[in-house]
């Protein structure tokens, strides 16, 4: 049954609740991914993002709240939405005594989707291990076979559950340009990672998750523009008192070179300049001077550290 | 019906390949069941009644009951279930397809059992139906039961100490039929799975199905009733209890 919601949203969830037993998994988080695109879901250990996309596949059912995924309810219509949705878990879920080619087989057997085990195989690099049982293969070769059964007849919607946890570099970008092949066929793709540079060079949009609590989502622009950028530079001979007046946040450390100073501001552009302006003035050198927009990395270890004021968009 | 079939078959064929599996699953079953076909003197009374009680209740025991079990545990442990769960198969559908194959492997076993019982002097059951009915009753609580153990054990080598209980209540039961004969909480403990098994298997050979026994209770009555009850009580506690995932 379709409800009446935005056709444009692929998952829409709203309060959404989640316990095991007295313990709260997810405590009320509103998310919403648009068709086509790709969202990663941030977040430390136990901050419910799995509880999260098992309550979307209709896995576990929530306590409150509102979820729609592909328009339908998971918990009334999880047989239906299986047909529409590609999964991968973080451990492996496979039979250890199925080779590669019979796992796909029998995979292809159960989905409805339709998919040639050949090209899948030739996708994740597989073919030379398409005879060897699954339990003998190594963990980025596991990895890589569960990615293709979630991809298998390039379903609707594509739930991925640390899908590149344990993969080598090279192996890792397989991945992504699998991933990145989906969203051109029009797919929609939710993961979640523990690695920050896969969501920045992945998604669409994320959401970092704490404590099962959503604490910052948008595009990675949005969240990264209410953090201050940075510059830094060592400078000899001087005191903190000789600095000039800047609008940033100043850090000046005495170090052997001389005096490490760093500056957070979100007048990137000014505050460089009048810094610049001081050491040309002065005749002062500037060493190893470096100027970067905020990062990912730095709201994810601010809300880590719970420092809402430093996430807050 | 074919994703059933598709799950099931290979599920089938794992079994097969497994060699530890197919040891205590199909091997040692049929050894034993054969033990007793060769071992129990013709003067034992209705001798061929306790023969089939008894490999009846090893093959529910053995190769269903211990192999379901262990097989859902193992399958639960490495996130399979949890897989097949991610397909179009319904969740009974993943469950009963992943056990399918012990239910056939033992319903083979216990058809090479008939033909060589019967080659040997066995006499044809004078209440066929009430055989069919404890196979069946019997399958259904052993499967019912192995969702239940499944779901209190946690890894794959508790699985086999999670069996351990009921798998002596079936074998013991099955035993204590014959000496039970004259005890007079028969009705009792009829009620009792493996002694509801065995106690219908008897009459099925006897054909006395209704005849008054103790206290004018016919001992069909109390062995139907556990035959519906088991099952019945280990489906409900399975609904409630059964576990996709292992306890992290």
């Amino acid at each position: 049954m379709t409800v009446g919601v935005d056709a444009d949203l692929a998952i829409e969830v709203r309060e959404l609740r989640c316990r095991y037993g007295t313990f709260e998994a997810v405590r009320g988080i509103d998310l919403t991914v648009r068709r086509g695109e790709i969202f990663a879901l941030l977040g430390t250990n136990g901050a419910g993002k799995t509880t999260t996309l098992e309550v979307l596949g209709g896995f576990h059912r929530r306590h409150a709240g509102m979820v729609r995924v592909l328009g339908l309810d998971p918990d009334a219509n999880s047989s239906v939405l299986r047909s529409r949705l590609g999964f991968t878990f973080q451990a492996g879920a496979l039979l250890a005594e199925l080779t590669v080619l019979e796992t796909l087989r029998l995979w292809g057997k159960l989905v409805d989707r339709a998919d040639r085990p050949e090209r899948l195989l030739e996708r994740f690099e597989l073919t030379g291990r398409r005879d060897v049982a699954a339990g003998k293969l190594s963990g980025g070769e596991r990895r890589r076979l569960d990615l293709a059964l979630a991809v298998w007849g390039t379903p609707d919607l594509v739930i991925l559950d640390e899908p590149t946890t344990g993969l080598d570099p090279e192996s890792r970008r397989q991945a992504w340009d699998a991933i990145g092949e989906l969203t051109e066929a029009g797919r929609t793709v939710l993961m979640t990672t523990h690695y920050l540079e896969e969501a920045e060079a992945l998604a669409d949009r994320l959401a970092i998750m704490h404590e099962g609590r959503i604490a910052v989502s948008g595009t990675l622009a949005e969240i990264v523009a209410a953090r201050p950028a940075t510059f830094s530079a060592t400078v000899a001979g001087i005191t903190a008192a000789e600095l000039p007046s800047l609008r940033g946040e100043v850090q000046f450390e005495m170090v052997e070179a001389g005096a490490a100073v760093r500056v957070w501001t979100t007048q990137l552009q000014a505050d460089l300049t009048e810094f610049l302006g001081w050491a040309a003035e002065r005749g002062v050198r500037l060493d190893g001077l470096r100027a970067a927009p905020a990062a990912l990395d730095e709201v994810y270890h601010a809300v880590r550290n719970e420092k809402p004021d430093l996430v807050a968009a | 019906m074919n994703r059933f079939l598709a799950l099931a078959g290979t599920e089938l064929r794992l079994t097969v390949r497994n060699r530890t599996a197919a040891v205590t699953g199909i091997f040692l079953p049929v050894a034993v069941g054969f033990l007793y076909t060769r071992s129990i003197p013709n003067s034992v009374p209705h001798k061929w009644a306790t023969v089939a009680s008894l490999q009846l209740s090893v093959v529910l025991a053995m190769s269903v009951y211990i192999s379901a079990t262990t097989k859902l545990v193992s399958r639960r442990h490495a996130f399979v279930l949890k897989r097949w769960r991610t397909t179009e198969l319904s969740d009974v559908d993943v469950l009963t397809a992943t056990v399918a194959p012990n239910v056939v492997l033992g319903l083979a076993q216990l058809v090479m059992f008939a033909v060589v019982d019967v080659s040997s002097g066995m006499n044809v059951p004078n209440q066929p139906v009430a055989l069919v009915l404890a196979l069946v009753g019997g399958l259904l609580m052993v499967m019912t039961a192995a969702l239940v153990t499944a779901s209190i054990a946690s890894a794959p080598e508790r699985a086999q100490i999670a069996t351990l209980p009921l798998t002596f209540i079936l074998l013991i039961g099955a035993t204590a039929v014959g000496v039970l004969s004259s005890v007079p909480l028969r009705a009792g403990l009829t009620l009792l799975p493996g002694i509801s098994i065995g106690t219908v298997t008897q009459l099925a050979f006897s054909g006395d199905l209704w005849s008054p026994q103790f206290g004018g209770i016919p001992l069909a009555v109390p062995a139907l009733i556990a035959l519906v009850l088991w099952p019945t009580v280990f489906g409900v506690l399975a609904a409630k209890r059964f576990r996709w995932e292992q306890r992290t």
